[in-house]
């Protein structure tokens, strides 16, 4: 579930835990852990502030996008 | 046990999106101690998180250059509102939107494009009124100039109840969202800012925080208001938005000048016009109902359709989505090989919700409330539909002023026995809550105010589901004050907003119950009254009292200041 953390990039800066609308991120044993993983709302604050892009956002299933080619509409 | 801390202030701001810190700059230029409590941490909270990229205002050089006044902005958007606007507070945002968003400027944020010139388009006003801007990181800013004015600031902290003793608010309380504090504020004057209601309806992809707007925005503001028996407005009328279907997300009004088209190709928008290089968008769009009726009859469904746009109008698209808060979308995008120039999106209506300054606290042109000392701007409010960020702007700055003069000339002394009684009592619930050894979990009792809500209180509405909903809605919010637990303080933050969205609930209820008629197609359907009733042109205002709800109608020409 969303949000997901590089561990090898993360420089535990904890910025994401400190700005995070949600309250997603919890801090165990001075690590950033995914506390709450259902309730990200995907705004995307945590990708944008992260210094070392090491966050990505998984998204659910239900959420993917239904789209169409052009070519797949029956004009 | 809670840890105690205890805070006095000359102004009290709850909830720091851009109203409450608009409010908390321009207090703070006017007496010395400003507070500014948030829920979530200024920098990213509400619904400006990871941006805002158009606002609407009135640019006197532009639009009187085109011969559109004042005058006419004001009586465009109250037309687009069915005349449900309180006139004399939109006058009042149409008028100073223009010198707040200067003021944005000079924090830092990039209003106007690389030629100084402003991005206009047009929306829902006869001319091009939405301001398009480089938003992202509006809140970042907001706070940099919070801070550098001396305001104290304190995160993660969610106001739970205000303190009104002899008709007049003496301050709030609070707790910790990640620690175990119990927070009492001690203030002349409060401002309530704290934004929507979201979450009541379920959100049709059965993911609990899969919302277009904030989860964390539970309706605290109106609930607080409504316990402490300020007079609220127009709460009937739930409000619904479009947007890309699964992915829920604002930002319709970044998809200029991409069509909506039926499931033929066939443009639904209608009346595109060009205006200062940027097509338009019809405001029949806005009104989602539109959704229903096409998918009734039988041409659904409906797409987001930027084919047929030029590479860099497709730029300017996905730029003006960065900006409001869509980056998470355009990666899904990315990352799933869809684009703009070859994929329709899927777009559909999102879940009923109560927000964006229509349906709330009722407030006077000097932002007061029914309550002496009481503030509100914003989403909060309810008098003015669709005020949004240039009403979170204007109002929360002239909250500040208001709130501030009026700590000036007064003063609080200690609180009365029955505060502190209230005080011990509140603690004491919320005690319970996190020591219980079992018992129902926040997620248990949101899904169940969503049956309710949905089942009761929906699309369709009648006086005999509307009272079974109220009756259920009352019944559960008693067990789940009874059976609610929390292990930790985030999760108590989240039992307290279940319960002031069940508030809210009621106070919806309530509303559609008294409200004898339909309005604004699926705002407010009554099948039991399905036709509109002019002896109900009038804004439905309560407020809670000892002996129950008090209703009255009021009429519509009290607001228009004329
Ligand atoms: C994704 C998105 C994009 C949008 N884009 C635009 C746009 O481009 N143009 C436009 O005009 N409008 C836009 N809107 C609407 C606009 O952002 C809002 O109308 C505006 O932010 C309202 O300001 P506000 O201060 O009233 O509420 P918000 O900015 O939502 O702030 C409310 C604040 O109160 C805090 N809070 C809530 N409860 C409590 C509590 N109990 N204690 C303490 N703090 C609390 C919240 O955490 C939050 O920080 C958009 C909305 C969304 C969701
Ligand atoms: S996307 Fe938003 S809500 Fe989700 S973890 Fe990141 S900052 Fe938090
Ligand atoms: S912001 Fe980025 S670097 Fe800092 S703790 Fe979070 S993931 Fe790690």
């Amino acid at each position: 579930m969303p949000p997901v953390i590089e561990k090898e990039i993360c420089n535990e800066c904890q910025i994401c835990y400190t700005i995070c609308p949600e309250d997603v991120f919890c801090v165990e044993n001075g690590e950033v852990v995914i506390g709450y993983p259902d309730e990200c709302w995907h705004c995307g604050a945590c990708m944008i502030d992260c210094p070392v892009s090491a966050i990505d956002l998984y998204i659910p299933l239900p959420m993917r996008l239904y789209v169409r080619r052009k070519e797949e509409i029956k004009t | 046990m809670f840890e105690d801390r205890e805070f006095k202030s000359d102004v009290l701001v709850i909830g720091g999106g851009i109203a409450g810190c608009m409010a908390a700059i321009r207090a703070s230029e006017l007496v010395n101690d400003v507070i500014l409590v948030e829920k979530c941490n200024t920098q990213r909270s509400g619904c400006a998180t990871t941006g805002v990229d158009h606002v609407w205002t009135y640019i006197p050089p532009i639009h009187g250059e085109q011969g559109y006044t004042l005058e006419d902005i004001v009586e465009d958007h109250s037309n687009a509102y069915g005349g449900f606007v309180d006139k004399r507070i939109l006058r009042i945002i149409a008028e100073n939107s223009f010198g707040r968003i200067l003021e944005l400027e000079k924090y830092g944020i990039e209003i106007r494009d690389e030629n100084g010139d402003f991005r206009l388009i047009k929306k829902i006003h006869r001319v091009p009124t939405f301001l398009h801007f480089a938003g992202r990181d509006l809140k970042v800013k907001l706070t940099k100039e919070v801070r550098k004015r001396g305001v104290k600031i304190i995160n993660r902290v969610m106001a739970t109840e205000l303190l009104v003793q002899n008709g007049k608010v003496v301050g709030a309380i609070g707790v910790g969202t990640r620690d175990e504090i119990f927070y009492t504020f001690k203030a002349p004057s409060v401002i309530l800012s704290t934004g929507g209601a979201y979450g009541m309806y379920r959100s049709p992809t059965g993911l609990l925080n899969n919302m277009a707007f904030p989860p964390h925005e539970t309706g605290d503001g109106r609930a607080m208001a409504y316990r402490a028996g300020a007079e609220m407005v127009g709460m009937e009328f739930t409000t619904y938005q479009i947007g890309p279907k699964n992915f829920q997300r604002c930002g319709r009004g970044s998809y200029v000048p991409g069509v909506l088209v039926n499931s033929r190709g066939e443009k639904i928008t209608g009346n595109l016009e060009e205006d200062l290089g940027v097509k338009a968008i019809d405001s029949s769009v806005e009104n989602p109902n539109l959704f229903f009726q096409i998918q009734e009859k039988g041409s659904g469904p409906i797409y987001m359709d930027c084919t047929g746009n030029s590479k860099e109008e497709i730029e300017y698209i996905q730029w003006a989505l960065e900006n409001e808060g869509n980056l998470a979308l355009l990666r899904h995008m990315e990352k799933s090989g869809i684009s703009f120039s070859e994929h329709l999106i899927e777009f559909t209506i999102y879940e009923p919700k109560i927000g964006l300054a229509k349906a709330g606290i009722l407030i006077d042109e000097n932002c007061r409330t029914s309550i002496s000392g009481l503030y509100a701007a914003g989403d909060e409010i309810g008098n003015v539909p669709r005020a949004v960020s240039p009403g979170a702007l204007v109002l929360g700055h002239r909250a500040g002023e208001k709130a501030a003069l009026f700590s000036k000339d007064s003063s609080i002394g200690e609180f009365t026995p029955e505060i502190e009684n209230f005080i011990d009592h509140t603690r004491s619930m919320y005690e319970k809550f996190l020591s219980r050894e079992k018992g129902a979990s926040w997620t248990e009792a949101k899904i169940a105010l969503q049956n309710i809500m949905e089942g009761y209180c929906g699309r369709i509405r009648s006086e005999t589901m509307l009272e079974a909903g109220l009756l259920y809605l009352r019944r559960l919010r008693d067990t789940a004050v009874k059976e609610l637990k929390a292990n930790d303080p985030h999760e108590l933050s989240r039992c307290l907003g279940v319960l002031n969205l069940m508030d809210c609930g009621e106070m919806i209820i309530l509303s559609a119950l008294t409200r004898k008629e339909s309005r604004f197609a699926l705002e407010h359907y009554r099948v039991d009254y399905p036709e509109t009733n002019p002896e109900w042109d009038c804004f439905l205002v309560f407020r809670k009292e000892k002996e129950g709800v008090v209703f009255e109608k009021r009429p519509l020409e009290l607001y228009r200041g004329d």
